[in-house]
């Protein structure tokens, strides 16, 4: 006789407590799964949005920018940017190329006409870029994200992000005027609003203008210049390698001081993702402490009702070690029965979801967040994390009931023996 | 063999010290079929439970098989347990999640005895008990003294130097409780095993070879009777 | 040697350097703002913004009314048209592209002039320097700047000023502005002012070349040089009002 089955029998001798049991293991596992498939959904979102909107899958700067951007940015353009994107789209490998241009700026959404002149009573925060629109289609394709009644800028023309639309009541045909500030040189344009853009980007949607790249080119007095060039590679593409071309193209082309970075190297991509996760990782010991005070209390219960039968079983001979594999295993079996039944559950939760989405937008004002994150995000089932998560919940909840047993394999045989 | 030199055991209750054996010498040897017997709180479970290897002597030893056995760790006592001596309990102490048939087995799979020769054991030892037919049943579902029998089964099924039975017939009436007794002695007579059992009722006395008197911690005598 | 030789020529010595403590700190101040005061003024001149990059130049044209209204008219490329007009202590920049003005109020007046060490505030503020500091002798109270000598001055503001604290050099001979350096509340040297050349124009010393340096930026420094300055020209008066900044 197997201690293993009877360890297996003992659970169905109170099939409510053990039900109990595991419905409190499985409840923190299905959250945990849970959990973690909003964090791979959020790290997915992560790259697509990063990709598409910031930084394709891979970003072109002067060497000098990211050092000198707060001082001189400037001074560290990329000159000829027309001839680098002749020279990567040249590449097989690359999709497109396109160049950009971003400054930050004051804009003014009104003013007061006084002796003739355009007298604006404050100024607001924005975030320019000036983008191909065109060039920009297969990735960053802003004319998706037009609310109807607008179209994408011309010369002397904008487009405005929602929420900063929304914020000043702004509409297409208003005009705003737009100040450059700082070492950009102080530039200044009255500009009209062709299109509002409903960017599903919170932080983006906020505050963000976008112009046609010439525009901003003219505007800031750069014409020939771009701030980046964004690559997009074609589909199956390994970006590290071809990033790597990309570098010996460019250089090969004669263009220095020029910075390569694959988007997953881009700034602080990862940090707010870490932190997620560490949050997220202490949150599951945090659930799984408490749900496993469910496994050591009804371990508790159950050596307690059984002193007579550890007593027997002590004078029948099993040793210290051999009754806590008996407890052990109990707590085993339920354990990872209910890892299992939450994993199954937390699964089927997460597998139409990762298709239909989570709207945290409608949950919480991701716009005061400082998150770069979208405010749909589609839950990812990862099987690595979703095994661990197993794993996890299994040994957590059998090695926790190694409190109360140890305890069990202390009782003399003949003090259990005498208990009723 | 089991001798039983000077032994003394004392229980200390808060303050109190109570003295159950207070200087027990006994010699039991092989194939004997013996009760102590004694009123109660007179030490009969003490000293049962000492020869049995559960408990520590306070005072003296105990020798079994001529091995000493009060230097050693409570898991090195248990693994003596398991190979030397069977326990026959007042109330049975089945495992109830087992049947008739596994609760005899477990004893031999403690011992990792194989497969085979445990099927061969544990049918051969019920059927000697007389429960051919109910194997597989679980404790719930048999009688008392099914019950112990299934526990004198589950005691000799692993050819143990030592039976005790503490009070094994307290809990059968007086007819089960016989056909146990009986059942004892035919075992002790087959297989040669030797038997200790304590009682305070004179009609399992009457079944003893040797009858051993404690009183207060004392044996105040000791005659062979058949 | 006789004592009374010895009197006769500490008394010679010592002469020269009791004439120059008489005079006090708050008088070398009068005597230097004296030399400032002149009811109107035009000029022409650049502006050198360097950091560890290179040099930027903006050109202008200025013209002054009293102490207190000044228009400021870019005159180079990428700013052209682009005025800063300052009536008493109100700073209004007018941008010709788009046609507007905006009133620089706050925070604003911190910040710096086309990236230049030179803030909308520095252009602000020119009241008497004996109404806003008391002024002291630094010890020892004259110093040699780049080889000329100057009294150095102790400045605490009484009242709330852009500078808590200053020091001013002020040259002995001509009683003109040498250098200066703006502190913190907490005394941390935040700017450097030296005049690097002088022009005599109308019987006044006028500083004609002089560098700012933000001493907490790295590697830079703003520097205006004046190429041609009228003392009490004749100026249209209205050109200092906000109904004339369009034109
Ligand atoms: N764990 C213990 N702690 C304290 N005293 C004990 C303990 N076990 C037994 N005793 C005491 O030791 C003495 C002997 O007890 P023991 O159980 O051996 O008697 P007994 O002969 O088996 O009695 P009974 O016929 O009632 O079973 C009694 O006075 C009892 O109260
Ligand atoms: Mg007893």
């Amino acid at each position: 006789m197997k201690i293993a089955s009877i360890a297996l029998r003992n659970i169905f001798r109170n099939k409510w407590r053990s039900f109990l049991s595991l419905s409190a293991i499985a409840l923190v596992t299905f959250t945990i799964v849970f959990l973690f498939a909003i964090m791979e959904g959020m790290k997915l979102d992560q790259r697509t949005t990063m990709a598409k909107f910031a930084t394709g899958d891979a970003r072109i700067r002067n060497a000098g920018f990211e050092k000198y951007q707060f001082i001189a940015p400037e001074e560290f353009m990329i000159p000829d940017y027309d001839k680098a994107i002749a020279a990567l789209r040249a590449d097989p490998a690359v999709e497109t190329a396109v160049g950009r241009f971003q400054f930050p700026a004051q804009v003014a959404v009104k003013w007061e006409v006084i002796f003739g002149m355009n007298w604006p009573g404050e100024t607001n925060s924005t975030l320019a870029t000036g983008l191909d629109f065109s060039d920009e289609k297969s990735f960053f394709s802003l004319a998706s994200y037009l609310v109807p009644g607008g179209r994408l800028p011309g010369q002397g023309e904008i487009l405005v992000s929602g929420g900063f639309a929304k914020k000043f009541n702004l509409k297409p045909g208003d005009s705003l005027i737009l100040y450059s500030g700082g070492t950009w040189g102080q530039q200044d344009a009255v500009l009209k609003i062709s299109g509002i853009v409903a960017l599903p980007l919170a932080q983006l949607n906020v505050n963000s203008i976008y112009m046609a790249l010439s525009a901003a080119q003219n505007l800031l007095l750069r014409q020939g210049q771009a701030e980046e060039i964004l690559i997009r590679f074609k589909p199956g593409v390994a970006v590290g390698d071809a990033v790597a071309a990309v570098r010996t193209a460019l250089a090969r082309n004669g263009f220095k001081d020029l910075d390569v970075k694959p988007w997953n190297e881009i700034g602080n991509a990862g940090t707010f993702i870490d932190l997620a996760s560490k949050i997220y990782y202490f949150m599951a010991f945090f659930f799984f402490i408490l749900g496993t005070t469910v496994i050591i209390n009804t371990t508790m219960m159950v050596i307690y009702e059984r002193m007579r039968e550890i007593g027997t079983l002590r004078a029948m001979g099993m040793t210290g070690p051999e009754m806590i594999r008996l407890f052990f295993m109990e707590a085993f079996f339920i354990g990872a029965a209910a890892a299992f039944v939450g994993v199954i559950l937390g699964s089927a939760l997460i597998l139409p979801l990762s298709v239909s989405g989570v709207d945290f937008g409608k949950l919480i004002d991701l716009g005061k967040t400082n998150l770069d994150i979208s405010d749909v995000i589609y839950p990812q089932l990862n099987l690595v994390s979703t095994l661990f998560v197993f794993f996890y919940s299994t040994a957590v909840s059998s090695l926790i009931s190694f409190i109360p047993t140890r305890r069990a394999a202390k009782i003399e045989p003949v003090e259990a023996l005498r208990s009723i | 063999m089991v001798k039983v030199n000077h032994v003394v055991k004392n229980y200390t209750i808060g303050k109190l010290e109570v003295h159950a054996l207070r200087g027990v010498d006994l010699e039991i040897k092989d194939g004997e079929f013996m009760s102590i017997a004694g009123p109660s709180g007179s030490g009969k479970t003490t000293l049962l439970n000492l020869i049995g290897c559960l408990d520590a002597c306070t005072g003296g030893d105990i020798l079994i098989d001529g091995e000493s056995i009060g230097g050693k760790k409570r898991d090195e006592r248990a693994l003596l347990r398991r190979r030397k001596i069977g326990f026959v309990f007042q109330s049975f102490n089945l495992i109830p999640v087992l049947t008739a048939y596994e609760n005899v087995a477990f004893a031999l799979s403690l011992l990792k005895t194989g497969p085979g020769e445990t099927r061969e054991r544990t049918m051969k030892i019920l059927e000697e008990v007389g429960l051919t037919g109910l194997e597989k049943r679980f404790p719930n579902e048999l009688s008392g003294g099914q019950q112990q029998r299934v526990a004198v089964a589950r005691a000799l099924v692993k050819k143990p130097t030592l039976v005790l039975a503490d009070e094994p017939t307290a809990n059968l009436d007086s007819d089960t409780g016989r056909e146990i007794l009986k059942l004892m002695e035919d075992l002790n007579r087959t297989h040669g095993t030797t038997f200790v059992f304590s009682t305070h009722d004179p009609m399992v006395m009457d079944f003893a070879h040797r009858l051993v008197l404690l009183h207060d911690g004392a044996i105040v005598s000791d005659k062979a009777k058949k | 040697m006789t004592i009374k030789r010895s009197i006769w020529l500490a008394l010679l010595v010592v002469l020269p350097a009791t004439v120059f403590a008489q005079m006090t700190a708050e008088e070398v101040v009068r005597r230097l703002e004296k030399n400032e005061v002149y009811t109107s003024s035009k000029s022409s001149g650049k502006l050198l913004i360097t950091n560890q990059f290179g040099t930027k130049t903006k050109t202008f044209t200025a013209a002054s009314q009293g102490a207190e209204k000044l228009l400021l008219e870019f005159t180079n490329k990428e700013e052209r048209g682009q005025k800063i007009l300052r009536l008493n202590d109100q700073i209004f920049v007018y941008y010709p592209r788009s046609n507007s003005v905006v009133s620089m109020q706050g925070g604003a007046l911190k910040d710096s002039i086309f990236g230049s060490d030179f803030t909308y505030e520095d252009l602000t503020g020119e009241k008497s320097i004996l109404n806003l500091y008391k002024v002291e002798f630094a010890q020892p109270s004259t110093e040699t700047v780049d080889g000329v000598q100057c009294y150095h001055l102790r400045l605490t503001g009484i009242t709330s000023v852009a500078y808590p604290f200053q020091e001013l050099w002020v040259e002995t001979a001509r009683l003109v502005r040498r250098k200066a350096v703006f502190f913190s509340l907490t005394r941390e040297p935040l700017k450097e002012m030296e005049v690097k050349e002088t022009k005599e124009v109308s019987g006044k010393i006028f500083p004609s070349r002089f560098v700012i340096t933000d001493l907490i930026k790295k590697n830079s420094s703003t520097e205006f040089a004046l190429d041609s300055i009228q003392i009490n020209p004749r100026l249209d008066a209205r050109q200092f009002s906000l109904e004339r900044l369009k034109f």
